[in-house]
Parts: C-alpha cells; structure tokens; sequence
C-alpha cells in the first residue's frame, strides 16, 4: 500500500533529479531566517540609540565634569554662585554609592531567601503545597512598585527604627559593625529600609527563575548522592548546586539588574540625602531616584547632568551583565571540563 | 498455578557452589557464601498497585547476585528496596521484611541514610557529578565526615574501580570529561570509597560498549572479594558471566487482570543457565519468551 505514496502519477514521464532547488521551502526558510536576523538586529538598534541619544544629550554636562562626574561625590542642583570656586557641580559618586549600597543590601537580603524558597518549592514540599507557593510569589511580582514604594514609606519606615536602634546598641562598640549599622535617621528612610523594599521586590524574580533552575538537575545525580547516604540538604549541596551555579548567577543578575534600575519605590524610602557614608541606616540618594526627584525642576546643564546619571546606570548594568557573563562561562567550562 | 512452588530456592549454603567458580574468585574471604541480605515475602507497592509480589530470596555474602527477567518484571524494584531508594518515590511501599545482618531494614528505626552508606548504588546511566574527578570520589567521603587521608582514600577507591591509571594525572578535570565507560568507573569508585558492604548495580553496563562493558564485568569478580553485588541485568550473557546466583523475574497477569512482577526462581547461576526448575525461566532463557 505504501509504495503507491512513493510512485509519481502516471503522467510524469521521469523522477525528478534535480537536486539544485524545491521552490517554495526555501523561500520559507529564507523569509524565516530574515524575520529572526531583524528582530535581533533591532534590539541591538535600540539598545544604541538609546546609548548614543542619552549620552548626546548629556554630553554638555559630561565634557564640562569630565572624569570628576564619576569621581566626584558633589552633586549641587542649585549653585548659586555658578561655576563658581565650589568647582564642577555635578558629581555622581555618591549615587552610584547608593545604588551599589542598596542593590547589595537587597541582594543580601533576597539571594538566600529567594533559593531557600525555589529549593523548599523543588526538593521539600509536597505537592499541594508546591502550586500554592508559587502562585503566591507571583502576586509578589505582580504588586507595582510604588505601591510598595507607598507601603515602605507610611507603613515600614517608621515601624523598623526601633529595631534599627536596637541593632545598633547591639553593636555598638564593635569596630566595624558599628559604623556599619550606625544611628539610625529618625525618619527611617534610607539604604537600609530601600533595600528590604527591592529585596521583597526582586524575591519573585530570583525565585523563579532558580526554581526553573533547579527544575533541571537530573534525577540521576540527586539519585546518585542519595545512595551514598547523603541528606537532603548534603545532597542539594553535593548535585542540585554544582549543577545549579550558571544559571544562579543568571538569576541573581536580573534580580540585580532590577534593584539598580529600581526607581520609584526607592526614591520614596531612601531618604533624599546626597551623601556617602558607611552607615546603611542613614538616608542617601541613588542614580534612578534622584533622576525623578529633580527631573522637572531641571533645565540646561543639571537636566544633561541627570540624563548623564542615566548613561551611568546603563553603563553599570552592562558591565555587571558581562562580568556575569564571564563567570558564568568560566564555571560552565570547568565543570563540563572544557578548560584544562 | 497454585499445584506447584512458584518460587524455588536452594538450600542456604556455607560453601561455594559445586562445580562453579569464577575466574577473579580464587582466594575467597570468610564468610563467603554467608546470607548477609534475606528478602522473605517482599511485595512492593506504588499507591494501591502491588508491583512486585511475594519475593524471597538470600544475597550471600562476597557473592555476585544477578536478577534478570523481561522488562516490568519487577527487577530493578526489588534492587532499589534493597537500599530504600524507593522511599524517594513518593507513594510507594514495601510490605514483608528485608534483613541486612539480620536487621530489619524497614524498622521503625532505622534511617534511611544510614541503610544507604552501607548498601551503595550504581546506577543504569553513568551520572558523575557535575565536578573534578577528585571531588567526585571525595563526595561520598565528605559528607560520612571523613577528613583524613581523603587523597589516599580517593586514590585507593579508583584503583578498586581499575580507573587509577587512567586519571591518575588529571584528577582536577570534571568527571564529566570522562569516557562513558570511565564515567561508570568513576561511580563505582564514588560508591566503593565510602566502604559500603553491598554495592547494588542497576544495569550498569546498559549504556555503555562492549569493551567498557567487559571492564565493568571483569572490574566486577575483584570486587566481589570485598563487596558483595547484587546486579540488575537485561543481558543474560552478562548474568551468565559475572554471577553466582541468579534470580529470574517474570511479569504476570493475576485473576484480575492486574500485571505485576514475580519471582519465578533463584538458583545458582549455572543451574539457572542449563538446567532451570520452572519451564518459564527455560523459556526466558533459550529465548521463547513472549
């Protein structure tokens, strides 16, 4: 019965050798290919533009700051005496100060909880349990920002100073610890109270995506050291995180990428203050929130300078993406035993 | 079916099978020959299915065991009740006893973990850990908190598993690196460094080639001077070659038309291989079945 499939009609006279073209699938393809290359393409188009337009904009701010725009922790909207003996104004040192110090305490705070949740999630709960959990952290993801912005400025700052306090005489006297966690600003906006925010904020991110993660550790290997009479948690250590690491880094860098480029419910905890201090308790200022902050009051040279801050911040977050990048590769390499 | 035994099983013995002996197995430990694992009447469950009915069998000491028998006959069910790997199934069950030194495996008391740092486990696809050879060997180490001498012991457990010369000079590359047969190498050191009693193979040699394949076999007679195996097979020439005993398994379909496995016979392995009780295993063997 098959073979009739395979016999031409009786009409044509030959089979066909013609090995060169089939017409129609090859056009597909083509159209296909072209589709894919374009749309690639123009992620990258946009990225330029957006890096050439900004830094154009700014470019007036940049070239009269030059290298002290980011070396320089000065930054004063309102000079009154110009460019006067006070020197180049804008200096975003002590923003990129604040962004760094709130993306680690976030990242501090939401790696280990975040993992903990996507291993509770794929090694530990039961079934039932598992549907429920997850469905709760992605209502945390659904939340908008300023509303936790909103909820962080009327509902935890103030509620957290006294426990502030308390870790502070906690600490006091210890060296470091209590520069560290210093006085507390009485208000109870600043980096320390930001980053609980983005940390709850970016809590969704990392989970899912490590809970995808370790959704692909084989089997065999969790099997593997559980015959050697590993525990639960010496077998997550022994097969879930070697196997894990690459896209772990994957996942706390967009979270990363998150808590840096967060800005509106940061610039409502934070605190508003332009200054650089080891004290994670005291009000500071970041690149995105003073972006919103002072955008509408600003003209000429501090409306480039802040556009400048944006160039910053994108630079930032794509060299923290390469630098990921790298380490990822690295690790990749060395455990599949590519690099000797 | 209920006029004849379904199972049968020699005499316990003290003394290796007449007429049989094994290449590897010349200077033979004491105790040889000694029961150290007793499944009687062992039927294992997922939820309400019984999947595997009635088993009784020894495992004698320094002795490879083989269980063969078709696919869903239940084999490698039996294998992983040995060790309590079927707890990680979620929903299964094992029913009647399963004794290692005359302890109840399946006691309210006994752990798990425990039960596996004695019985280890090497599994049907080489699965090495995504690390260095090293590590992959020193895990098991690790985590039963042996501290000293890891390298020796490292060292040592890839000579017992023929794998020393071989890596000897890259035992930083991952193991993952290896060959597929070095891959099953390297986890039957990962399994024989933490010194277990009993190795259990769930068909260790199906993923790999021939040549890997008869390393793995002759690998296997050293072993059985200090280990003692129970091997899962499809292959019933590699049953024929490595073991002493044999257990056949079969699939059946019961009144209800439920299928499940079934312990057809456990002899001596050159009984089983020309001259079995039950005409099922005969079938099996010469090839007639199903």
């Amino acid at each position: 019965m098959t073979k009739t499939l395979n016999r031409p009609p009786a009409s044509t006279p030959a089979p066909q050798t013609d090995l060169t073209t089939s017409g129609g699938g090859v056009w597909g393809d083509r159209v296909f290919a072209a589709v894919c290359v374009a749309a690639g393409a123009l992620v990258l188009a946009i990225l330029a533009l957006i890096l050439v337009t900004t830094t154009q904009q700014s470019w007036a701010a940049l070239r009269d700051s030059g290298l002290s725009f980011v070396t320089s922790p000065r930054w004063v909207a309102n000079d009154p005496d110009g460019d006067g003996p006070l020197g180049p104004r804008f200096g975003a040192l002590a923003l990129i100060y604040g962004t760094a110090i709130v993306s680690l305490i976030a990242l501090v705070i939401a790696v280990p909880i975040s993992i903990g949740i996507a291993l509770f999630i794929t090694e530990l709960a039961p079934r039932r349990l598992r549907g429920l959990s997850v469905t709760v952290i992605d209502l945390l993801a659904a939340v908008p920002s300023v509303v936790f912005g909103l909820w962080g400025i009327l509902v935890v700052a103030p509620a957290i100073v006294p426990v502030y306090q308390w870790i502070h005489d906690l600490v006091d006297g210890i060296p470091v610890l209590d520069t560290v966690f210093g006085v507390p600003v009485s208000s109870g906006r600043g980096y320390m109270t930001a980053g609980l925010i983005v940390a709850i904020m970016i809590i969704p991110i990392i989970t899912s995506i490590a809970r995808e993660v370790f959704a692909t550790v084989p089997e065999a290997d969790k099997h593997a050291a559980l015959a050697l009479g590993a525990t639960r948690w010496e077998m997550i250590r022994g097969a879930v995180f070697p196997h894990s690491f690459g896209g772990l880094v994957g996942a706390v860098m967009l979270g990363l990428g998150r808590a840096m480029g967060e800005t509106i419910a940061v610039a409502l905890t934070i605190g508003a203050a332009i200054q650089i201090t080891g004290n994670v308790f005291q009000a500071g200022e970041a690149l995105p929130s003073i972006i919103v902050r002072q955008w509408g009051e600003s003209a000429g040279q501090h409306r480039a300078a802040l556009i400048g801050l944006g160039v910053v911040l994108f630079a930032l977050t794509i060299l923290i993406n390469l630098l990921a990048r790298i380490v990822v590769r690295h690790a990749e390499a060395r455990m599949k035993g590519a690099a000797r | 079916m209920t006029d004849r035994p379904l199972v049968n099983v020699v005499a316990p013995v003290d003394a290796p099978p007449a007429g049989y002996a094994l290449p590897g197995a010349v200077d033979q430990p004491t105790g040889y020959g000694s029961t150290l694992m007793e499944l009687s009447k062992v039927s294992v469950f997922y939820g309400d299915y019984e999947a595997v009915r009635d088993t009784s069998m020894p495992v004698r000491k320094h002795q490879i065991t083989a269980m063969i028998g078709p696919s869903g006959c239940g084999k490698s069910t039996i294998l992983r009740s040995l060790n309590r790997m079927n707890d990680l199934v979620s929903g299964a069950r094992v029913a009647g006893r399963v004794t290692y030194h005359g302890q109840d495996l399946y006691a309210r008391d006994v752990d798990p973990i425990q039960v596996r740092r004695h019985i280890g486990m090497v599994f049907q696809k080489p699965n090495p850990f995504p690390k260095s050879i090293f590590d992959n060997v020193a895990y098991g180490l690790r985590i039963n908190k042996i501290k000293d001498n890891i390298g020796d012991r490292v060292e040592e457990a890839l000579r017992g598993a023929a794998l020393w010369d071989e890596v000897k000079g890259k035992l930083k590359t991952s193991g993952l690196a290896l060959s597929g047969g070095q891959q099953q190498r390297l986890c039957i050191a990962r399994t024989i460094a933490v010194r277990p009693d009993v190795i259990l193979m769930d068909e260790p040699c199906s993923a790999l080639d021939p040549i890997a394949t008869s390393k793995i076999e002759d690998l296997m007679h050293e072993l059985a001077k200090q280990y003692t195996i129970v091997i899962v097979t499809h292959n019933m020439q590699q049953a024929a070659r490595v073991s002493h005993y044999t257990a056949f398994f079969t699939a059946e379909v019961d009144q209800a038309g439920v299928r499940h496995g079934r312990l057809v016979e456990f002899n001596d392995t050159g009984k089983i291989f020309t001259n079995p009780a039950d005409k099922r295993t005969e079938d099996y063997i010469t090839g007639r079945f199903g």
